[in-house]
């Protein structure tokens, strides 16, 4: 307890939580809006197209101009990372050179292909000659090199401690920082409304919990709520 | 960003009145101006005063300045803070729940008589700012509109006033509480404070739960499939998800009856839509009575629009009539007879009834009623997180969060600025 802080704190039950969630009003259209946004900028332009067909939710921008960063995160989401750094240095070859992060990542990206394709040599080679001289510049860097190297070790990835970067959602997570990044270079709004509207309410979760004992959500997709920390009991 | 400035509350706009209690004798008041006049020989002829009100507990961030109009015989000015139980006859920073930057030594004072060395001094026509950020629980200081940093963390205490302290002859200080503009850039420091806020909740990181690796996807494709956008669904499927959400054939048909049956409620095929409704999900309309009236009711409505007022007048005699049930019922049995009543039932007092937003709304209803019926989720988790993060936004500002008083949350939950 901090100096000067009150002690009592309110609770909410979950029925009196539900109760509240039912008189918010949620608007189909508003819901459509926030999926046709993420689409649009994370560049998921074909599910975009049929999304807009499917629900009359307009798009708000021309989906065919978007298609170059389309294909550029198709490259990456299966596995040909080199074809995705030709296809960005074709539309801005700034953007590499400015990213260093970004561009660690895609080589990174590129390792785990190889690892994932069987080519160890190749790996080993591709390894030493491109990504160790940038560990070098940058602990950071470096961390993330080992992780990915130690692959290698593994006989069965999906196993070992390192599996994450053998997931789909580690290629998707390349995907979106490029993405992001040629969205910022032609000035467009590169952060879609629903992972920062998720983030907020988690946040948001964290921050009335020091004053308020309400229900929570922790598994996102399940969306159930918990009781309150004052109605559980203990096993 | 202007959450931060208006409260429910009072804000300080003056000086407290003492009645010349304790040491405050020696200070002669006149509207914000205060100037010391006691006899200031050591540290017990110090003199203190508050302003009027606490800063209001809803504000994010507060800031009031001080200029010295001069600076006396030694310049033992203190600016700063005090909780309400602090004595008059102090320099703020001396007692416990007080905080002052004083003049003299440049040193910050913070419930100790001992003071940390923190800014330069002032003097003679300086103004002092003090930023008090409720959400980060840091008090900090201006000098001539330049910021100096934090000089006090952990500030919590819930009921603070700004204060000043004087203790030599000649000394003289008036406040701004923002009546007159301020030295220092207010809006600069609000607009920092709230950037800090949001880019801490720009870092927090989704957590990984259900079947895919990707929670977005997965979220979006429930939506989706519960909504009956099949198509929509397995694109994203395919594209975000490496199709990783087996979904099986019965269960495709499924979601794509269940849209076939939302879209002829949309297009007032009532008949066609129950019929395949029970086919579905059988079982629906028994046990969703409510939706199920609805659905009759709208029957009948389709029939006004079409002019066939015979056979509706016919259907409600011989279905409607005996299928109401509650007082619900009752009333919407009597909004929709009504519209016979009117030569133009569209522009008739029930002709929303009439509508394509009542058909898709009553489209929604029936759709939620299928999902009940087949043991799932009459909404999508999407929709579920939606209205958590609205009630959690309106029970943050109900108890005046000072964080969230300084980020605009509503921005992030409407989708008035999406296209769409």
């Amino acid at each position: 307890m901090g100096k000067g802080e009150a002690s009592a704190k309110r609770s909410i039950s979950k029925d009196d939580w539900e109760r509240k969630l039912g008189a918010v009003r949620v608007r189909k259209e508003d819901m459509n809006k926030l999926i046709m946004n993420f689409l649009v900028t994370e560049g998921y332009v074909e599910a975009a197209q049929i999304f807009e067909k499917e629900s009359l939710t307009s798009p708000g921008v021309d989906l065919g101009a978007i298609t170059d960063r389309m294909e550029i995160r198709k490259a990456v989401q299966s596995g040909n990372v080199e074809e995705a750094i030709e296809r960005v240095n074709d539309l801005n070859p700034e953007i590499l050179e400015e990213k260093h992060q970004l561009s660690f990542h895609l080589q990174q990206q590129r390792l785990i292909e190889l690892i994932r394709q069987g080519k160890t040599e190749e790996a080993l080679e591709f390894a030493q000659e491109y990504l160790a001289p940038r560990g070098e510049e940058n602990p950071e860097f470096l961390e993330e090199l080992e992780r990915t190297v130690a692959l290698l070790a593994f006989e069965d990835t999906k196993n070992s401690p390192v599996a994450d970067l053998m997931d789909i959602a580690q290629r998707q997570k390349t995907a979106s920082e490029l993405n992001a990044a040629i969205l910022s270079s032609q000035c467009q709004e590169k952060e879609p409304r629903l992972p920062s509207l998720l983030k907020m309410m988690i946040w948001a979760q964290t921050k009335l919990s020091e004053k308020v004992d309400s229900p929570q959500i922790t598994d996102l997709v399940a969306a159930t709520l918990s009781d309150p920390a004052s109605e559980q009991r203990p096993a | 960003m202007t959450a931060s400035s208006s409260s429910r509350f009072p804000s300080p706009a003056s000086w407290e009145r003492t009645g010349g209690r304790g040491n405050t004798r020696h200070l002669q008041v006149n509207g914000l101006r205060i100037k010391y006049t006691g006899p200031g020989n050591s540290d017990a002829d110090a003199a203190c005063l508050k302003a009027d009100h606490p800063v209001p507990a809803d504000v994010g961030v507060y800031y009031f300045e001080v200029t010295v109009i001069d600076q006396g015989r030694q310049g033992f000015i203190g600016v700063g803070f005090c909780a309400p139980e602090v004595k008059w006859d102090r320099l703020p920073g001396w007692e416990t729940h007080s905080y002052g930057y004083h003049g003299d030594d440049g040193n910050a004072f913070g419930g100790c008589g001992k003071g940390k060395v923190y800014g330069p001094t002032f003097g003679t026509g300086d103004v002092i700012g003090v930023i008090l950020n409720r959400a980060e629980k840091t008090l900090s200081y201006t000098k001539n509109g330049i910021e100096l940093g934090i000089a006090f963390e952990n500030v919590a205490e819930e009921r603070l006033f700004p204060a000043v302290g004087l203790r030599t002859p000649g000394e003289e200080v008036v406040a701004n509480f923002g009546a007159t503009p301020f030295r220092g850039n207010r809006d600069a420091i609000l607009a920092e404070a709230s950037q800090r806020i949001q880019a801490r909740i720009e870092a927090v990181p989704l957590p990984r739960s259900g079947k895919a690796a990707s929670v977005l996807g997965e979220l979006i494709f429930n939506h989706l499939t519960h909504h009956g956008h099949w198509e929509t669904a397995a694109a994203v499927a395919h594209d975000m998800l490496g199709n990783t959400m087996e979904v099986s054939p019965t269960r495709v048909q499924e979601i794509k009856e269940r849209r076939r049956v939302y879209d002829l409620v949309v297009h007032g095929q009532m008949k066609d839509a129950m019929a395949l409704t029970e086919v579905t999900a059988p079982g629906t309309l028994q046990s969703h009575p409510k939706v199920a009236f609805r659905l009759q009711c709208q029957n009948f409505v389709e029939l006004v629009r079409e002019g066939q007022d015979e056979a509706a007048m016919a259907f409600g005699r011989a279905v409607l009539a005996h299928a109401a049930k509650t007082a619900d019922d009752n009333e919407l049995l009597q909004d929709s007879l009504s519209l016979l009543a009117y030569d133009d039932p569209q522009t008739s007092p029930c002709g929303h009834l009439l509508g394509t937003a009542h058909r898709a709304e009553l489209a929604s209803a029936l759709n939620s009623a299928m999902l009940a019926q087949m043991g799932g989720q009459e909404e999508s988790a999407l929709e579920r997180l939606y209205r958590h993060a609205v009630v959690l936004q309106q029970e943050l500002t109900r108890g005046g969060d000072p964080a969230a008083a300084l980020i605009d949350m509503k921005a992030v939950l409407s989708m008035a600025d999406l296209s769409g």
